[in-house]
């Protein structure tokens, strides 16, 4: 592109306790451009952003922001230059309101030592209206949804005028409306000038806005091409640096008995209402639908994390599930989508991790065998290919993707014969997500039945014998694999009021 | 690869650290001090480490789970308490009181787990509503004044007897300390507490049984705390509603020393044990030393900043462990340095204070170690000259030492390290007769001489009470005093120190009496707590005198109640009269101003010579056994009743003669 | 939660409280026993404000009774060696926020937790200062020492007007000035906060600085009551303070306090001891009412969890 440039890094390094997480990164961006950053987890753009908005600071190479060359700076002084960060996490006061957090990242901007309030309210009306949602700004943020408090990330970034925008998994927590308004955004900014840095693992969505795409590996470039110029196919072959067969591993199973059944449940307390489904052995049912409409609402209460009246029928037989530990005693497992919170405990060791929801099948008289627990952290280490010199390494050490299969080895090691998967290639990269998927497929072999929570539609439609599409905090119908499009799916998911639908129909 | 086995209970740096630190300690003081490092004295270190030591192992699964338990010292009180009035009020048999007492300790424990684990309450502001709500009950049920002594022998041997000359509680605490090792380091349940420290939502999603292992732990904390209180009541043969006080911070102190920290998921039992030997060992060693009580305060605050930053540093944080790899070592070292350069220059200014008190050196000097029953208190502090001047005239060595507020478990510790040293003469302020008479009979049989000032202790167990003046005849003094100023009749106020402290409870018992048997046209109005703070009998008397507008006098007990009393008259400008038992020091002005019109006393001073004076008498054994007068120095000639040495009758200060008294 | 809520609460507790008082007793309201219980209770409030910011960025201050205790010392050695009086007071102050300071630091910089660092300057400061002064009172302070020279009424109202002066002046800043949403946000979420722009290490220093000061400046106010100083003074002082701030509504994670609430909780406990005098109820029962109040308060917040509505908005 012939445009000024924006944004130029050359020969950026990196390390983190003698590890390299970045080993030469170059990367340039220009005015009015849409540039992906694409690669694994712990390919380092996380890093790579993190050291561009001042959080961190590089090691050695050359960054030049606007024309001007950056030796060290901080968050304040990358802002004053006009970088803005939208992360993947929404970074908010819980106990703010939605417009002073949209102040306080503009505070640069506002004179004197005191708070205009009535200006701050204005300021923040007329963002979010530009963002296009009708949000009271007067509300506190920790009463948001998480797509919602996306959205005020959105709304912050524009309010800082930027000039470059790093956007770090921006669509993670969206619904597909949403995704839809914030392409409409990007489209805007493009036109004005800005220059965004989009980072992904949708590789769909990168190939409909970016116009350029860089690859990183393990700490390098390998590769910065034309969106045109590249397929999906190869951009995969690019990050993981060998060609995957096919995306979806789903194979036919011949179905059991039925394992799970919910004849009109209702959960009060999160909003459930008549919920009916069933799903037998080794079948994999999907539960698509927006983000709040109720898919995990649903399986925290079937895993007992939320108390609830109606029964719920295991193999025939009604039971009530008052708390996890029942649940787990009864043969199911619940993956949760926030690994980080509550997948794992990231401080503790692997094999710990692994063994934390069948701790009586490696302990005798209520105590713990270490040297048991320890074998059984090994052997799932070495079966599932995690990355890891042994099992006795603190989770938080692993990258996404791996910290991903060690969450789901606690759940493979207790043998589940139910297994809710929320989210589980959420944030993860190519090479792992594909694994997951085949472990996924493996369990239903032998007979799991299994719900897979999931909002990358492909994922749904590709993993799946059923699919059940939520709205409104209950079942809104229930699609075959074979029947099952995308279009179909939206239009459950939306009702048929929403205007939305024919585009994404046309779509 | 790794060993696949590792087990959770190694040493993390900063015990590596402690336990150098800890060895430097003991090599240290028994440079100094020829009789610390002897069986006797470490044995007698380990009794008076077990109740708070029981205390450090219940509080460390709660830290590792991130939670923390204020309530623990009042639990002490509260079952304490419980205990020693099932036995004597409700006469329950021994073991009866036993149990109804630990299920009181369950009980604190189990409200506190109900409103921590069950209803999600922050625990930091739970325990501290609980922990004055206990202490609350313990001083309500026995009226603060209660104190249950006189336990059958039996009972007394868990506290104060031996075991293959092992202290029998130490056994106690060896069979908890496993207990806990076992569940916080080896069963399923303490592999949870870890979970729950570092992340509390993540192990629910695990399925691990969240609030049920909390309360568990909460629970244990009170029971614990329940047995610590048995064993502190039989090692002190006393229950009064203020034991334990403080507990709860010296224990968590001795925790995070020993690296957990209190953020959760980090620590271990070990550290804490390895936290609260160093500070045990600290505190005898510098008794020993005769070194201030204080310095052990100073000393712990410097300590416990030390090993947390120094901890901090060998934290793995990825921004920092890069830079303080390299350092690592050196500040390990540094965190010991710590400790040994403190403890070398206080052994240092100890020795030369020391050596400029004694200029003639010669043979060996006797050593009077004399006890007030609080350094802080206006009263020893005038006393104290009156010592020093003793110790020069005679040419001994005084030790001045006691507890910063009064505690009788800690003129207990004092006197033992004073055996172990071996001083020649051992002279107490007795804060409790029950308590303190089973140390001072071990003093006599090392040949020490034993007096007590102030307040007497059993008789069996001292040689000579000093006796400045009976509790009674203080109390008929005041009464007669008041009703002279009352002309025989109308109410009058009691301003109290603190509502536990012993003797001034004697003191309002005697003034009832008198006043019952010789002024009957004389009412009390009522008895209000001052807690030894000048601003709080201040705030007390000026309710008194709105809530009761009849009395007329106010009788304030407590050295520092005296003034505020005055003041609190003095600002309203009415016409109240205050008499008390004080300092003409501090209270000068208002004599003067007319506000206070008596103040009963006497020479404290006179009182301070004559502990030392009489310390050094006994111990050259220079009283013949039977005389009936003695010659104290520049006191004179004072009269023997029995085996008391008796100053003179209590002095009346007032306007008259306050100007000529200097103390 | 709704502070409002809370607040509404311990406003009706009050009340109760005042109309039992005004039901069974005399002489509570008069005028000469309010500006007693206020000026006893001053030290309480003014290091409440301080203590509540502290908590709002959530973090916790134990050593200000020990703060307090050398300030007052400070404030009479200097006065009574001659220095002019409002030096002395001052003196006090500097030192309390030095101290206060000292604790900033520990917390902000060194990165120690709050409960231990605090902890240690506790027990170190106070054990210090008995080391220091023996335990001797502080007397032969100059003539115009008590109340600064002034009426006894005047140092009343000057002390009404401090403490109006720094609840009101705070609970403004709080919500009005930059440095006051610095407060809140670093308590809120102090990773968003860093990402803001705020130096979450200068808020959190600054904090305890300031709780340092204002445990000084009580001290001064408080010692010149009288005309001798007492070494021990302000024991259990941080427990009250921190009851208090409790009481009135503050979240101990930080994020969350109101200024009505903490003035409410000191009313409401400062109220107490002497209520239950003028009530005629025995004082052995004061510390157990007490703390009997302070679980109330705190429970009575999960009995409103289960009713509470997920619109939360904030009254402009």
């Amino acid at each position: 592109m012939p445009t000024n440039l924006l944004l130029r890094a050359s020969a950026i390094t990196k390390s983190f306790a003698g590890v390299h997480a970045l080993k030469g990164v170059s990367f340039e961006l220009a005015e009015g451009e849409v540039h992906a950053l694409v690669g694994e987890n712990g390919a380092g753009k996380s890093t790579f952003t993190r050291i561009v908005t001042g959080a961190l600071k590089a090691d050695s190479g050359e960054l030049e922001i606007c024309g001007q060359k950056i030796a060290h700076h901080s968050p304040q002084q990358a802002r004053a230059l006009g970088v803005a960060a939208i992360h993947q996490q929404p970074l908010l006061f819980p106990h703010l309101t939605v417009a002073e957090n949209i102040a306080l990242s503009l505070e640069n901007g506002e004179p004197g030592w005191s708070v205009n309030w009535k200006r701050r309210y204005e300021q923040a009306r007329e963002l979010l209206h530009r963002v296009g949602v009708d949000l009271d700004p007067k509300r506190l943020a920790g009463s948001l949804s998480m797509a919602e408090q996306q959205i005020v990330e959105i709304a912050k970034a524009i309010g800082a005028q930027a000039k470059i925008l790093l956007m770090d998994e921006p669509t993670a927590l969206l619904t597909d409306r949403e995704v839809d308004q914030l392409f409409r955004l990007i489209g805007q900014f493009r036109q004005e000038g800005v220059g965004m840095v989009y980072i992904s693992h949708r590789l769909e969505e990168i190939q409909k806005i970016a116009d350029r795409i860089t690859v990183l590996r393990d700490g390098r470039t390998i590769a910065c091409k034309d969106a045109a110029d590249v397929d999906r196919g190869g951009l995969i072959e690019l990050m993981v640096g060998r060609s995957l067969a096919s995306i979806f591993p789903k194979r036919d199973v011949t179905l059991g008995e039925t394992a799970l059944e919910v004849r009109n449940l209702n959960n009060p307390r999160l909003g459930l209402h008549d919920i009916s489904f069933s799903v037998k052995r080794g079948e994999i049912l999907g539960m698509a639908g927006l983000v709040g409409s109720g898919r995990t609402e649903l399986a925290r209460t079937l895993f007992g994390l939320s108390s609830c009246s109606s029964p719920i029928y295991l193999n025939g037989k009604p039971v009530r599930i008052g708390s996890p530990a029942q649940a787990i005693g009864m043969g199911m497992g619940y993956l949760p989508e926030d690994r980080r919170q509550h997948g794992l405990i990231l401080e503790m060791q692997l094999d710990e991790n692994i063994s934390m929801a069948s701790l009586n099948e490696v302990s005798r008289w209520g105590m713990v065998q270490r040297g048991k627990e320890a074998r059984q952290g090994e052997e799932y280490v070495r079966e599932l290919r995690i990355k890891a010199n042994t099992a006795s390494v603190a989770a938080q050490t692993l990258s996404g993707g791996n910290q991903q299969k060690v969450a789901l080895a606690r759940w493979l090691a207790i043998h589940p014969q139910i297994m809710i998967l929320d989210e589980p290639t959420q944030g993860v990269d190519v090479g792992s997500k594909s694994e997951i998927h085949e472990l996924i497929v493996q369990m239903a072999e032998r007979g799991v039945a299994i719900l897979l929570i999931s909002s990358e539609l492909p994922e749904v439609l590709g993993m799946c014998d059923r699919i059940a599409v939520f709205r409104d905090r209950t079942i809104a119908g229930t699609l075959l694999r074979d029947e099952a499009t995308q279009a179909g799916i939206m239009a459950l998911a939306f009702g048929h009021a929403d205007p939305l639908l024919q585009e994404a129909e046309q779509a | 690869m790794q060993r696949h086995f590792r087990p959770k209970l190694r040493l993390t740096g900063i015990q590596w650290a402690l336990v150098a630190a800890l060895l430097l300690e003991v090599i240290l003081f028994s440079i100094e001090s020829p009789a610390f490092l002897t069986w006797v004295n470490l044995m007698e270190i380990l009794r008076f480490s077990v109740e708070l030591g029981l205390l450090a192992v219940a509080l460390t699964p709660i830290l590792i789970t991130g939670g923390i338990d204020l309530s623990v010292g009042s639990t002490v009180g509260l079952v304490a308490v419980t205990f020693g009035m099932a036995w004597q009020h409700l006469h329950l048999p021994l073991l009866g009181a036993l149990a109804l007492a630990l299920l009181v300790g369950c009980l604190c424990g189990a409200v506190n787990a109900l409103l921590i684990a069950y209803l999600d309450l922050p625990a930091l502001i739970i325990t501290l509503g609980t922990y004055s709500l206990y202490r609350g009950i313990a001083e309500g049920i026995t009226r603060a004044s209660v104190s249950v002594t006189g336990y059958p022998s039996g009972f007394l041997l868990l506290g104060q007897g031996y075991f293959w000359s092992i202290p029998i509680q130490v056994f106690v605490f060896l069979f908890l300390l496993v207990f806990y090792a076992v569940l916080l380091h080896r069963s399923k349940i303490g592999r949870a507490l870890y979970a729950i420290g570092f992340n509390a939502e993540g192990a629910r999603y695990a399925g691990l049984p969240v609030r049920r292992y909390l309360a568990l732990i909460y629970l244990l904390s009170g029971a614990v705390s329940g047995v610590a209180a048995i064993v502190y009541v039989s090692h002190l043969g006393l229950a009064k509603s203020d034991l334990g006080t403080g507990f709860e911070l010296q224990a968590i102190t001795a925790i995070v020393i020993g690296g957990t920290s209190v953020f959760g998921g980090r620590g271990n039992l070990f550290g804490s044990v390895l936290g609260l030997l160093f500070l045990c060992v600290l505190q005898n060693g510098l008794h020993l030393l005769a070194a201030p009580s204080e310095a052990t305060g100073v000393l712990t605050g410097m300590l416990l900043i030390a090993v947390v930053a120094t901890d901090l540093l060998n934290d793995k944080r990825p921004a920092l462990s890069e830079r303080w790899m390299r350092w690592k070592k050196p500040l390990l070292v540094a965190a010991g340095a710590v400790v040994v350069v403190l403890a070398v220059v206080l052994v240092g200014l100890e020795r030369s204070s020391r050596s400029e008190a004694g200029a003639a050196s010669g043979p060996r000097r006797p050593v009077i170690a004399v006890m007030p029953k609080a350094k802080g208190d206006p009263y020893f502090i005038s006393a104290r000259a009156g010592a020093e001047q003793a110790a020069k005239e005679l040419g001994v060595d005084l030790i001045w030492d006691g507890p910063t507020s009064l505690d009788a478990s800690m003129q207990n510790e004092l006197v033992e390290s004073w055996i172990t040293r071996g001083v020649d003469a051992i002279v107490v302020a007795v804060e409790n007769k029950g308590s303190i008479s089973t140390v001072l009979r071990k003093a006599r049989q090392h040949h020490i001489a034993v007096l007590t000032w102030d307040a007497d202790a059993e008789p069996d167990a001292r040689d000579y009470f000093l006796n400045q003046a009976t509790p009674e005849a203080i109390a008929n003094t005041l009464a007669d005093e008041g009703a002279r100023l009352l002309n025989g009749k109308g109410q009058f106020a009691i301003v109290t120190g603190a509502l536990s402290a012993e003797n001034q409870n004697q003191w309002i018992a005697f003034i009832k009496a008198r006043v019952a048997e010789r002024y009957p046209q004389m009412k009390l109005a009522t008895v209000l707590p001052s807690d030894d703070d000048r601003d709080k009998a201040f705030s007390q008397t000026q309710n008194i005198m709105k809530v009761y507008p009849d009395v007329k006098l106010v009788i304030a007990i407590s050295a520092p109640a005296v003034p505020g009393a005055a003041e609190a008259v003095q600002q309203s400008g009415g016409r109240v009269d205050v008499i008390g038992l004080s300092l003409p020091t501090i209270c000068r002005p208002y004599i003067h101003s007319g506000v206070v019109q008596t103040i009963v006393l006497w020479n404290t001073r006179d009182l301070g010579y004559l502990t030392v004076y009489a310390g050094w008498l006994t111990s050259q054994k220079k009283i013949a056994p039977n005389a009936t007068t003695v010659s104290a120095g520049r006191l004179g000639s004072l009269e023997i009743k029995g085996s008391e040495i008796i100053l003179g009758r209590p002095m009346i200060i007032n306007k008259g003669n306050i100007d000529r008294l200097d103390f | 939660m709704n502070p409002r809520i809370r607040e509404a609460g311990l406003l009706l507790t009050i009340v109760a409280l005042m109309l039992l008082l005004a039901w069974r007793t005399t002489g509570f309201f008069s005028a000469a026993n309010l500006t007693d219980l206020f000026l006893a209770n001053m030290p309480v409030m003014m290091i409440a404000v301080g203590m509540m910011m502290v908590i709002l960025t959530g973090e916790i201050d134990i050593s200000v009774g020990s703060i307090f205790a050398i300030s007052s010392v400070v404030m009479g050695k200097c006065a009574s060696t001659g220095v002019p009086i409002w030096l002395s007071g001052l003196i006090a102050c500097a030192v309390g926020v030095l101290l206060g300071a000292l604790n900033g630091r520990l917390i902000a910089y060194v990165r120690i937790p709050s409960i231990v660092a605090t902890l240690a300057t506790m027990v170190a400061l106070r054990d210090g200062l008995r080391w220091y002064t023996q335990g001797s009172w502080i007397q032969g302070l100059p003539a115009g020492f008590q109340w600064f020279g002034m009426s006894q009424s005047g140092f009343t109202g000057l002390c009404v007007v401090a403490v109006v002066l720094i609840t009101g002046l705070t609970a403004l800043g709080l919500r009005n000035l930059r440095m006051g949403r610095a407060i809140v946000a670093t308590g809120s979420n102090r990773m968003a906060a860093c990402a803001a722009g705020i130096d979450a290490r200068r808020v959190v220093f600054g904090v305890f600085a300031v709780t340092g000061g204002l445990a000084g400046l009580s001290a001064v106010l408080n010692s010149v009551r009288f005309n001798q100083i007492p070494s021990n003074s302000g024991l259990g002082l941080e427990l009250k303070v921190i009851a208090a701030v409790a009481v009135g509504g503050a979240a101990i994670t930080g994020g969350s306090a109101t200024m009505t609430g903490t003035v409410l909780g000191v009313i409401l406990l400062s109220c107490i001891g002497s209520a239950l005098t003028f009530l005629g109820i025995n004082a052995y029962w004061e510390k157990a009412i007490q703390g009997g109040i302070i679980l109330i308060a705190v429970a009575a917040d999960t009995l409103k969890l289960q009713r509470r509505d997920h619109a939360k908005t904030l009254p402009a």
